[in-house]
């Protein structure tokens, strides 16, 4: 087996987990202008609700996606009014307000099943996704990976076609656009903007069960998604929906090629420095269509 | 400002009172908590109870560094804790490789701070809000990850610092070591907040930045260089964070990347500036000292149950949601119960999904 | 803070009033408030009949796996002995209690809670988990002269830096990965070659560097050998490695980092003869997370519930500690739970000795590490000495060393040779034959 091309796979597998991340990040952080410290947390409650549900019902943990997808929305819906309220006050900084809110919400989340469950980790149960499938001649492809990519690829879809070809994707395109406007055109800004945030939760969540597949729950996983849903977004661009499938796929490819090839120790090192240069070069990341810097 | 009492100095008078010129019960006060300040190791403070004011005034210290660049200038640093880890580590490099005494080793950790800080400002400067937030938090990371891998910074192992007065760099009597690393964090935390009150509060200075901060081009407009402006801020309060970070590797002398350069170093001053009160002088003082007490006291006497950090997280929330204007704004009444009122009933507004 | 451009017109009594609310309120917060709730502490010094433990534990925090195993074992000591009727000391019974706190996996934490714990005029402390934490608390305990027993710290540069009044009942982490590892190369067929890969943390480097000096002492030739950030991706090192085809493979990291590559390992099919972690193995955090990929995995301990030991005045047996704990805590112990609980059963032998009711004085204290220095003690863990120079100072060296390998639902010893409970399942099966 050609290592090259493994390390090829590994990459872009590598790059639809951080899709999975990614996409809610990037749609809420695009609409409602909030940045969300507490993405890595709805990952890994996600995961726990996944290894939760799974264990308890006796099923297979990829048939509690739909469960946790329609509890985390819940949960997304009515944590929004509340990030609603800090965005719209009358203090200098709301979106700083908004983010040290968020803050706030991770450590809730982190310390509740940290003292809930305790700090083990735990095996999201599955038969169905685990091992690998080898193709003769070009590499082995990890199922649960392929399955949390296809995920991500269709969560981006699902979303664009949400945001262009729906009613409600047309107000939450104008809430994005302009909230004073949107009110005067009669949008319930609550109402959409709860919409937004309850699939952004919701979808995060569902990242989360299939990163517990791929991984295992673990109360200190949170922060990691969280470093990776930012890089992704700047990579992308800010505001830019699609760019998460080239960021994550370059993000993913990039990483696992350094760590074959050049040093595994300095990876995260040359991630992190990748995602400042570009920010200085090219603020509105490396497809140059974010929103400008204003 | 008042010109009631002559007999002091003008510089020293811009200090003591405050901008209504009604600075007298003021001057009085400070001079009592200075006092105690002083005298309190001599008043039967324990090595613990010292180990928790160093806590304290470090906290206070780091807070108001963050809130020179964050509150005053308006620039989300989330890599502020980068030059507290840069600090330390330069000061335990200068101690244990080229065998420095402590002082010069501090002095040394403000100069390549400062140096540092300027490098790194200059182009990340021209960025603005999360574009800011973003770059100087992946800056930070970089850190943490290239000290974990290099030799002179220990790598993993980190660094092991001399721990005697011996290494102090003058000759001192022999008083528990504990006394005189209070009395430096004392001094550095005092003198942080003293700069900040002279400069943002009561010096041109001040005022040009709140100007760029509410109004770029408006200040731009009236003569003011608001990027050399923003590079002053940033380098100063870097700076800051970078002595503070020296005194600190001196206090505990074990100095480790995933400790000194943990993200939850700048993710702690931005909470305590905010929840004290952003973009004021008492915010950090209040912030920084209440939220390290209840989180270290709450570890230490609670310890055996993890359900604190969760209380932390909520108390943010409320402080957000309801006081944003931090306990600062709470003491002095900018809120008041009506403000929290009206806070819940534009938050349950926003509930109105139909 | 909307208004923070505007000098309010503040009448010189409302300043006065706002001033004092201020003053009022940070001093409530700050300095009294704090004095308060350290003023009871100091009271109880005097006249108690009861041994004070200081435990300092990492519960949240990266380290926090390793920091509740560490609390489960001070806990089942002081409750085995408590019911005992405690430390029995010129014919009078004294209970013993332990304080926790929260190291918060940070070393400034776990300092300020061992001063705090001294303070409050303690008899002796319990180690924190991880050398991290360790390498801050035990220069206080050596400044305050307060002894320190460890159950949990593994990492060698505790030891290498001498600490007078810090001991440790655990092997370190390099004496039982290289000893461990060394018993694998010895296994038939005989391996030719290995991969190791690890974490860059301070414990887990020294243990990888271990490996890599047992392979090269064996004549074992080294692929490879590299170190990967915490939360590093493992498919591209599980790639890596099984380009180039070892007969073994050895990681060195904390459990999380092993779960991860063990995953990666099994879905990218990589299957050398056989993996080998030194810690955690033995764990149930690392058979809840990886579930029945778990088997044939080889890891290494000092300590299990059903070897065949003496016991002491507390537990009659290693089986008879671990029904103890699972009657506690509903939790097969570990060796670090173990080690912990041994830690306190020293003390308890070098408290008699010392035969001094309490609070100890400080010249007692003193006294009690010259009694921790020569001490033997034969417990349910093992036998307990601690080493009095060299780089192993005060750390424990009276334990054996056990390779052990996973099986479909716990794990058998597989070496040395007079405790082996089976023959090691060597070469193991590949991933899709199990």
């Amino acid at each position: 087996m050609d290592l090259f091309i493994q390390t090829l796979i590994n990459g872009l597998l590598l790059g639809g987990i951080y899709i999975s991340v990614g996409i809610g990040f990037a749609l809420v952080f695009g609409v409602l202008e909030v940045i969300d410290f507490a993405v890595g947390e709805y990952v890994m409650v996600g995961a726990f609700a996944g290894s939760v549900l799974a264990a308890g019902l006796g099923i297979d943990a990829l048939f509690v996606v739909p469960l946790v997808f329609v509890a985390f929305y819940a949960i997304g819906f009515f944590v929004q009014p509340f990030l609603h309220h800090v965005t719209t006050s009358n203090v200098p900084m709301p979106i700083l307000m908004a983010l040290v809110f968020t803050f706030g919400v991770a450590f809730f989340a982190r310390g509740g099943i940290l003292t809930t469950f305790g700090p083990n980790t735990r095996e999201v149960p599955t038969s169905i996704a685990t091992g690998g499938v080898t193709v003769s001649a070009i590499g082995t492809f990890p199922v649960a990976r392929v399955l949390t990519g296809i995920f991500g690829i269709v969560a981006v879809a699902a979303f664009l076609y949400y945001l262009y070809n729906t009613k409600g994707g047309l107000a939450i395109r104008a809430i994005a656009e302009d909230r004073t406007d949107a009110r005067l055109m009669g949008i319930n800004i609550a109402r959409y903007q709860s919409v937004a945030y309850g699939m952004y939760a919701g979808l995060t969540a569902t990242a989360g069960v299939f990163i517990g597949i791929i991984f295992a729950a673990d109360p200190g996983m949170g922060m990691q998604y969280t470093a990776f849903a930012f890089f992704m977004v700047v990579l992308a661009g800010m505001g830019y929906l699609p760019g998460i499938i080239v960021s994550g796929l370059v993000l993913g490819v990039a990483q696992a090629m350094f760590s074959t090839y050049v040093s595994g120790a300095w990876v995260f090192f040359v991630l992190f420095a990748l995602v400042y240069v570009v920010l200085l070069v090219s603020p509105q990341g490396i497809l140059g269509r974010g929103e400008p810097v204003s | 400002m008042s010109k009631r009492e002559g007999s002091l100095p003008p510089r020293l008078e811009s200090i003591v009172y405050t901008a209504d010129g009604d600075g007298y019960d003021w001057r009085l006060a400070w001079g009592i908590v200075a006092v105690l300040l002083v005298a309190i190791p001599w008043l039967g403070a324990g090595t613990f109870e010292l180990r928790i004011l160093i806590g304290v005034l470090m906290w206070i210290g780091l807070a108001q560094s963050w809130n020179m660049i964050g509150g005053y200038a308006g620039y989300l640093d989330f890599g502020h804790g980068a030059y507290f880890g840069i600090g330390a580590f330069v000061t335990g490099i200068a101690m244990v490789s080229l065998s420095l005494p402590f002082l010069p080793a501090l002095v040394l950790a403000g100069i390549f701070g400062a140096v540092f800080a300027y490098a790194i400002g200059v182009p990340t400067l021209r960025l603005k809000g999360a574009y800011f937030a973003i770059a100087t938090w992946a800056f930070a990371e970089a850190m943490r990850q290239l000290a974990l891998l290099l030799d002179i910074t220990g790598g993993t192992s980190g660094l092991t610092l001399p721990s005697t007065m011996a290494a102090f760099g003058i000759p001192l009597p022999d008083l528990p070591r504990v006394i005189y690393l209070y009395y430096i964090m004392l001094v550095l935390s005092v003198g942080v907040v003293v700069l900040t009150y002279v400069l943002f509060e009561h010096h041109e200075f001040g005022y040009k930045v709140k100007a760029v901060r509410d109004n770029e081009d408006a200040a731009e407009s009236l003569g003011i260089d608001a990027t050399r402006i923003k590079r002053q801020v940033y380098v100063l309060s870097c700076t800051t964070a970078a002595v503070l970070g020296g005194a600190y590797a001196f206090y505990i002398t074990f100095v480790h990347p995933q400790e000194v350069l943990d993200s939850m170093i700048t993710a702690q001053m931005v909470i305590m500036a905010l929840v004290g009160g952003l973009g004021t002088i008492l915010g950090p003082i209040i912030g920084g000292a209440l939220i390290f007490l209840l989180d270290r006291l709450s570890a230490l006497y609670f310890g055996s149950d993890t359900m604190y950090i969760s209380l932390m997280g909520l108390l943010i929330m409320l402080v957000v949601l309801f006081a944003p204007d931090g306990i600062v704004g709470l003491l002095t009444g900018e809120t008041d119960a009506s403000d929290i009122r009206s806070n819940l009933n534009s938050l349950l507004e926003k509930f109105k999904f139909q | 803070m909307a208004k923070r451009n505007q000098r309010p017109a503040a009448t010189s009594s409302q300043h006065r009033r706002r001033f004092l609310q201020v003053a009022g309120a940070t001093g409530a917060a700050g300095l009294t408030g704090f004095a308060g709730c350290l003023g009871d502490f100091d009271e109880e010094q005097d006249d108690r009949d009861v041994f004070r433990f200081g435990a300092v534990t990492s519960l949240s925090g990266d380290l926090r796996f390793g920091g509740t195993i560490t609390e489960r074992g001070y806990d089942l000591w002081e409750q085995r002995i408590n019911e005992n009727g405690g430390i029995e000391i010129d014919g009078t019974s004294y209970e013993v209690e332990i304080e926790y706190a929260d190291a918060q996996s940070e070393p400034s934490t776990g300092a300020d809670a061992a001063e705090q714990m001294i303070d409050s005029g303690i008899d002796a402390l319990f180690g924190p988990y991880s050398s991290n934490v360790t390498l801050a608390v035990a220069p206080i305990a050596d400044r305050e002269q307060i002894p320190h027993i460890t159950g949990s710290a593994e990492s060698p540069e505790i030891w290498e830096q001498q600490y007078e009044y810090t001991f440790g009942t655990i092997p370190a982490g390099n004496v039982i990965a290289s000893e461990s590892a060394g018993s694998i190369f010895d296994f038939q067929p005989q391996a030719e070659s290995v991969y190791i890969t690890g974490v860059n943390d301070p414990f887990t480097s020294d243990t990888a560097e271990a490996m890599r000096e047992a392979a090269v002492d064996h004549g074992i030739e080294v692929l490879d050998y590299e170190l990967f950030p915490r939360d590093a991706d493992w498919t591209s090192p599980v790639s890596a490695a099984m380009d180039e085809d070892p007969d073994l493979h050895f990681h060195a990291a904390h459990i999380e980092a092993h779960v991860d590559f063990l995953n990666a390992a099994r879905d990218l099919g990589y299957d050398p003869d056989g993996f080998f972690s030194h810690y955690g193995v033995d764990t149930e955090s690392f058979a809840e997370g990886l579930g029945e990929d778990a088997a044939h995995i080889f890891g290494a301990t000092v300590w299990l519930p059903r070897l065949d030991r003496g016991g002491d005045a507390l537990f009659d047996s290693p089986q008879a500690y671990a029904d103890a704990s699972e009657s506690a805590f509903d939790v097969t112990p570990d060796y670090t739970q173990a080690g912990s609980t041994a830690a306190g059963i020293v003390y308890q032998e070098a408290l008699q000795e010392l035969g001094a009711a309490p609070p100890l004085s400080s010249e007692q204290q003193s006294e009690l590490v010259d009694i921790l220095e020569e001490v033997e003690v034969e417990t349910f863990y093992g036998d307990i000495n601690f080493e009095t120079d060299g780089d192993l100072y005060h750390s424990n060296v009276a334990t054996d060393i056990l390779t052990i390998q996973r099986t479909a639902d716990g794990f058998d010893v597989v070496a040395p040779d007079e405790l082996r409970e089976s023959e090691p399942t060597y070469p193991a099966p590949a991933w899709d034959e199990r």
